[in-house]
């Protein structure tokens, strides 16, 4: 079995070990076995408004990384777009190479740019023909596709799937057997980090989502990023008073299609676990 | 980095924030606002750069912006958290041990003194 870092960043980290943790066994299915990144800190996304330093951060991490020659597998948008974005950076600039590294060797450490990062949708993409023979179990629900934009753009950089329709993620839902419905907001941002800014302009924007998704007979709603997965679900209760429409992390629907014994899905919405055992 | 702005509108057009009835950052970018609070108002989904006809870099413009403005409360918060921990949120020690019986991997937190030098 081939090491990868697993790198859940700060949300996943504090928030959603069982993103983190279902996308562990995902990837132990796929022939990856993942390890924690050691001493490794934010990947920068954070502080890009507050300081150019914030590339010292991602480089750290991509250094750590480099050192035990492993690949890094995101779970965030954000953390994918920085890693990824700071090594096109170096890629077209070799002095930015340089100069990273000259604070990073009194570390000890080197930042090559050699590591390979990769979203968990990337992954799934990757091993998509293993998967669809691997899925044993049909999820009959209704499902609306939350996508991660920052997987997708800068396309020139990121490289995957349709920058403005990506459509990867449906079909990797709708491997699992389930309805993708498809609705007004299923390309738009979240807008889950304008909580950061104005809660309530990231509280509409969630209410909006969640009504559309409400009016469509929707069951669940599908993330694979810990701030869409903040908004929609964690948050919802604080902005929409309808129907619930819980939200469940990909690596949690792949894993139920996959026949997991119910205790490994971590399933911690109480009304999300009334739909899943009845599928 | 926005000399090349020949205010087209298409940021504005291609923002969500605006569609749903908000100034955003597209807004500042546009002329339409001339409030520098705005500037903020950005969910970072790139679609205004990867839309803009003058193929500007929007984001690092409004990175560079950005830093030399006063940031929202939230950011400052999330920046403390990094500086003690390595993380913008709050990880301590006790979140590290609950992973062995989460079925995760521990780890180590890195020395506050690296995240200093690295920062610095």
């Amino acid at each position: 079995m081939k090491d990868v870092v697993l790198y859940p960043g700060c949300l996943v980290l504090y928030r959603f070990p069982e993103y983190e943790y279902t996308s562990k066994l995902l990837l132990q299915e796929l022939g990856l076995n993942s390890v924690a990144l050691n001493e490794s800190v934010c990947c920068g996304a954070y502080v890009q408004g507050n300081t150019e330093n914030w590339e010292y951060l991602a480089a750290y991490n991509m250094s750590l990384a480099e050192l035990q020659g492993l690949e890094i597998i995101t779970l965030c948008g954000g953390c994918t777009n920085t890693f990824k974005r700071l090594k096109d950076m170096c890629a077209k600039n070799p002095e930015k190479l340089e100069i990273l590294n000259k604070r990073l060797s009194k570390l000890g450490l080197k930042f090559t740019n050699q590591v390979k990062v990769r979203h968990l949708l990337e992954v799934l993409n990757d091993n998509f023909e293993q998967l669809e023979r691997q899925i044993s179990k049909k999820v009959g629900l209704n499902l609306g596709v939350m996508n991660p934009c920052q997987v997708y753009r800068p396309s020139e950089i990121m490289k995957f799937d349709n920058p403005e329709e990506p459509r990867i993620m449906q079909k990797l839902a709708a491997l699992t057997g389930a309805k993708v419905i498809n609705y007004l907001q299923e390309d738009e941002c979240c807008g889950s980090s304008l909580i950061n800014v104005n809660k309530e302009m990231a509280q509409s924007l969630g209410r909006n989502r969640i009504r559309e998704l409400e009016k469509l007979e929707t069951d669940l709603v599908v993330t694979a990023c810990g701030n869409c997965h903040l908004l929609l679900d964690r948050l919802q209760g604080e902005y929409h008073q309808g129907r619930q429409i819980p939200a469940i992390f990909i690596s949690q629907l792949i894993g139920l299609s996959l026949a997991w014994p119910y205790r490994e899905l971590k399933i911690k919405n109480a009304l999300l676990r009334r739909l899943i055992k009845n599928v | 980095m926005f000399e090349d702005c020949i205010k087209c509108g298409f940021c504005q057009e291609n923002c969500f924030i605006e569609n749903a009835g908000f100034e955003s950052l597209t807004s500042f970018i546009s002329g339409d606002s001339l409030n520098k609070d705005v500037i903020w108002v950005c969910a970072n989904c790139w679609l205004c750069q990867e839309n803009c006809p003058q193929g500007i870099n929007i984001m690092e413009g409004k990175y560079a912006w950005q830093r030399q403005l006063e940031p929202p409360e939230a950011i400052e918060i999330g920046t403390a958290n990094i500086i003690d921990c390595g993380f913008c949120l709050p990880i301590s020690l006790d979140l590290i041990e609950a992973r062995i019986d989460q079925g995760l991997d521990k780890f180590d937190l890195v020395g506050q003194e690296i995240i200093a030098f690295l920062l610095d």
